[in-house]
């Protein structure tokens, strides 16, 4: 390739990413604009920054759903009286988990809950948990169990991440 | 083979996967927003501009795609990172065993679980997507 073909070459490449550009700056503008006017003119209208970190605490509020926060759910382990059941995953269950809890997978809870079925009473003081704030595992299995007939279930929103964080030890395996 | 029949077959069909992806997140932003959180990706502060500006995105792209010679290489620059982004977001969530509806096509929290055919799609989208741009950027042969 000739040196002029080259130098004709590369000002074409220029001259194409200048409106390149331009367009796809114009098409962002243009999306951020009409999602702002659609937001700002229906009625169901959202924020655009909003505190999400109470998100699963406040729907389980809504739902009538008791709360422990870290403090009670150490408390409520350490007096042993409730049977503490890990939502998330058998896999994560078992990587490690709160002291004396035993699995019960919201992503397989209708045989899970049949094994549990077996050494619970309908009286019996429950906790559960998953991941942290923002997993909905442990509140899925709380209303889930609520509507099984369970009526003493308590929802640690914290999770593993806060229990961990706090420094508390965990177990591992099954 | 048809390259002028696959390029305009795939831009096409792009803007209709991405209108149809659209339309369920425009009309319940509240409820996208949720899936969006559900990722656990975003910082809080950050996942409701995000819920409403992407499906906003979504639709000019489309429209561009479908109606706009002059943006389509730049639509299909957005799409393709959008679609990386997405099969990015889509593949980490998996990877930390987080079990969630992908909110690709409709807000509903009961819908199927994310999984490897969500990420075998986007894939097949971003092959289609570079025949779009390589057609928009007279790099397709003639026949």
């Amino acid at each position: 390739m000739q040196p002029g073909q080259i130098l004709t070459d590369v000002a074409s490449r220029r001259g194409r990413t200048g409106p390149l550009l331009s367009h796809i700056l114009l098409l962002i503008v243009v999306s951020a604009a009409g999602a702002a006017i659609l937001n700002a003119l229906r009625p169901d209208r959202i924020l655009w920054v909003e505190d999400w970190s109470h998100y699963i605490e406040a729907k389980a509020l809504k739902a009538g759903i008791t709360l422990a926060n870290l403090d009670q759910t150490h408390a409520i382990i350490e007096a042993g009286r409730h049977i503490v059941f890990d939502a998330r995953p058998r896999s994560d269950y078992e990587e490690g988990h709160l002291p004396t809890a035993l699995p019960l997978p919201y992503d397989d809870v209708d045989l899970a809950f049949m094994t549990a079925q077996a050494y619970i009473t309908p009286q019996q003081p429950i906790l559960a948990y998953c991941s942290g704030i923002a997993c909905d595992e442990s509140y899925e299995l709380v209303l889930f169990l609520k509507n099984q007939g369970y009526t003493n279930v308590v929802l640690f929103v914290g999770g593993m991440k806060a229990w961990v964080d706090a420094g508390y030890a965990t177990e591992e395996g099954l | 083979m048809n390259w002028r029949f696959l390029a305009t077959s795939s831009r096409i069909a792009i803007g209709i996967v991405f209108l149809l992806a659209c339309i369920s997140k425009i009309l319940s932003p509240h409820e996208f927003a949720t899936l969006v959180f559900y990722y656990q990706i975003l910082p809080h502060s950050a996942i409701n501009a995000v819920a409403l500006f992407v499906p906003m995105l979504e639709l000019f792209c489309a429209f561009a795609l479908f109606f706009a010679k002059s943006f389509r290489e730049a639509a299909a620059w957005i799409v393709l990172i959008m679609l990386i982004v997405f099969t990015a977001a889509i593949g980490s969530t998996m990877l930390r065993g987080i079990d969630i509806t992908c909110g690709c096509f409709s807000v509903n929290p009961d819908a199927e679980t994310i999984g490897t055919h969500n990420i075998v799609r986007n894939i097949g989208l971003i092959i289609l997507t570079l025949v779009v741009l390589f057609d928009a950027r007279g790099r397709l042969p003639e026949r």
